[in-house]
């Protein structure tokens, strides 16, 4: 029991470890500079064989956010 | 035939226009929810794909190009446009048939660049949209002469109204599959083709009888009051003031049953998982920090709602129109008002669209000013610390005070900018150029097209919410519980962890503008994006109360743990402060210079620090 107990205490630390390791490491792509997350998605299409994607201008964070569009409105002058 | 060669045999059909045509109404008249949002690789522009079923069930790709005058690029939207139809995109393929879509109201400018298209060479129809409304106003559009003196075929289309495309998907069901390499070679548009295509219009409309189009006389009649010198202004700010009230007076019954469904699944863990590292995670940091964000979700959507309403009806472009007098005011050109309009929903993409801006210095300063501009991702932090301690009640015969403060916010955040505007252009003042802007007619809202675009918001929130807010959620909730207390230690855990340590030592520098130690520990996470600053102190009071229930009632918590000059403070401190590090390098990128963001940030914080420490020290005097 008290062996079940350890292994359970061990697998709990292990799961949040996990988690807190995938969030840090998640959070450090999405804030990083743009030509870190391009060299990380280029490496990503290489390895599935697909075209490579071109610079993307969204900083910190906020690429392929369409919030971009919201209010776009044209100036004819 | 495999599924990717299936996908490439399906036909893409282009929506091609003007701005404001109502393009976009039909691509989602079209495609329904069968669309993508995302951004062009490159530029803050978003790309719209959806796909569509034409009557004989066939299945055709549909891509929104974002909206052109010419195809003489004049900005990155146009040279979208124009890479896209000349074959030259290298994201893009080359469309298979290309709709022109016209606003029956304003044909002359809407043929003009269907002219353009035609020059092309590629496979197209034009679409005479809003012609109801067109309709209503008594033109005649001889469409089957229209389609002689153009050489393609056109169709009538309603975009707001179901079924209003029947002609157009029966057309569509004819395109043979890929084409375009029958297009012949594009052509550079020359200064010669404009003004053979400007009298080429006139001849046509001439031959429709459609060649003394005005706007409707409703429209006018409406401008009249809407535009008004002096009853123009006064109707902005009641129609501004009443969406504010608007944002708190009707979400408080959905953010209610929110809360309530967050209180439940937070009581639902505490009881069914063991006491472990693994039940703290998901109590004291994902939930309390993400429930304590997404719970401000109903007022996003009404915000957002009045806004894509009044864009839809056609009334933001007379907002421009009446502000460009108090933009020349304080030294800026009229097209610096889009950039800061795009920038009251986030101000990335308001930074960009500042390229349209030709004078340097209009640019640079628009930049500056841009952040000052109340985003919507600090929607959250007025809206937590307004509940917390501005009383819910009626003032002034009915009008709610908490929606009274938070207008009074981003007036506050308008009136910065506009003084920031005025100091920065006082060495070089220079005359005022009015802004031009095209007034569309005005014309009923598409539910349809609202409902789509609430949906996007939601959307961008939730994801936002499930990304990167969770993400630094779990390890704010890691360097708040680590290391543990050590034995015997009578304080609440959290004050011994990194978070408590490094929250102790920004509570020296922030404490003259009466921040307490937690609420510093929350401005660091906010740096990423400001509404990360709700649910950090959500996490960071979860960890420093034994209270359980703590997840769904921030609100509560801080309004009897903080002062009401505290409150205060950090209301001043989120109008100034530039705590989105995402602003900053775009700034950097726009102007090839760490010169400018380190302006920005360094006098976006003193404002900040001055204004907290202002309010801080008058409220306490104050109150006593």
């Amino acid at each position: 029991m008290e062996r079940l107990k350890a292994m359970s205490a061990w697998m709990d630390q292990l799961v949040v470890g996990v988690l807190v390791i995938a969030s840090a490491a998640f959070a450090g792509y999405r804030l990083g500079p743009a030509s870190m997350r391009l060299w990380i998605r280029r490496q990503w299409a290489r390895v599935r064989g697909k075209p490579l994607p071109a610079a993307n201008v969204g900083a910190g964070g906020c690429d392929d956010c369409p919030h971009a569009a919201t209010f776009r409105k044209r100036e004819n002058s | 035939m495999n599924a990717e060669a299936a996908s490439l045999a399906t036909p893409l059909i282009a929506l091609v226009g003007n701005p404001n045509c109502g393009k976009t109404a039909l691509f989602n008249l079209l495609t329904g929810s069968r669309q993508k949002v995302a951004n062009y690789a490159g530029v803050t522009v978003e790309r719209k794909e959806g796909s569509c079923y034409t009557p004989s069930g066939r299945r055709v790709r549909i891509l929104d190009l974002p909206g052109a005058y010419s195809l003489e690029p004049r900005t990155p939207d146009e040279q979208i446009t124009c890479d896209t139809l000349y074959g030259a995109s290298h994201l893009e393929d080359r469309p298979d048939f290309v709709v022109a879509v016209c606003d029956a109201n304003n044909l002359r400018q809407g043929l003009r660049l269907a002219l353009a298209v035609r020059r092309l060479g590629c496979p197209m129809v034009v679409v005479l949209n809003m012609m109801d409304l067109a309709r209503k106003r008594g033109l005649r559009i001889d469409v089957p002469r229209l389609a002689r003196e153009l050489g393609v075929t056109v169709v009538e289309t309603v975009a707001t109204r179901s079924g209003g495309a029947r002609d157009l998907t029966h057309l569509l069901d004819g395109i043979t599959a890929p084409a375009s390499s029958a297009w012949r070679a594009p052509q550079v548009q020359s200064p010669a083709d404009v003004e053979t295509d400007h009298r080429e219009v006139q001849r046509i409309l001439r031959a429709i009888g459609a060649d003394r189009v005005g706007l409707p006389e409703s429209t006018l009649g409406i401008d009249r009051v809407v535009l008004h010198p002096v009853v123009g202004p006064v109707l902005l700010a009641a129609t501004l003031f009443l969406m504010f009230q608007a944002v708190f007076a009707w979400a408080q019954a959905p953010m209610d049953i929110i809360q309530g469904a967050v209180a439940a699944l937070g009581g639902w863990l505490t009881h069914a998982l063991p006491a472990t590292h693994m039940r703290s995670l998901l109590i004291d940091g994902v939930l309390a920090g993400t429930g304590s964000v997404i719970v401000f979700l109903p007022q996003i959507v009404i915000l957002f709602f009045f806004i894509l309403l009044l864009e839809d009806v056609g009334y933001l472009p007379r907002a421009a129109f009446m502000l460009d007098r108090l933009m020349g005011g304080v030294g800026l050109s009229g097209r610096s008002f889009i950039p800061l309009l795009s920038s009251f929903a986030c101000a990335i993409p308001g930074i960009m669209a500042t390229r349209t801006i030709r004078d340097p210095r209009d640019r640079l300063t628009t930049i500056m000013i841009a952040p000052l501009m109340t985003c919507s991702a600090r929607l959250p932090v007025y809206a937590l610390i307004i509940g917390a301690f501005i009383p819910n009640r009626k003032v002034w015969g009915g009008l709610e005070l908490q929606g009274l403060v938070l207008f009074g916010l981003y007036v506050l955040g308008v009136a910065a900018a506009m003084l920031v505007a005025f100091v920065l252009r006082l060495p070089q003042r220079r005359h005022w150029h009015p802004l031009t802007l095209e007034l569309p007619a005005y014309h009923a809202p598409s539910l349809r097209s609202l409902a789509i675009g609430l949906w996007h918001r939601v959307q961008i929130f939730l994801t936002r919410v499930g990304t990167i807010i969770l993400s630094l959620m779990i390890l704010l909730w890691f360097l708040s519980t680590y290391p543990a207390p050590p034995p015997g230690a009578t304080g609440p855990a959290i004050t011994y962890s990194i978070a408590g340590h490094i929250g102790a030592a920004l509570a020296v520098v922030f404490g003259p503008i009466g921040f307490n130690w937690q609420i510093s520990i929350a401005l660091v996470p906010g740096l990423a994006a400001r509404e990360v600053a709700v649910g950090a102190l959500g996490t960071v009071y979860a960890l420093s109360t034994a209270n359980t229930d703590v997840a769904s009632a921030l609100t509560p918590l801080i309004g009897s743990s903080w002062g009401l000059p505290t409150a205060l403070s950090l209301l001043a401190w989120y109008v100034f402060a530039p705590q989105c590090l995402s602003t900053l390098a775009t700034v950097k990128r726009e102007t090839n210079s760490w010169r400018y963001p380190l302006i920005m940030a360094a006098y976006l914080f003193a404002l900040a620090y001055l204004a907290s420490f202002v309010t801080y020290r008058v409220a306490l005097a104050w109150s006593g």
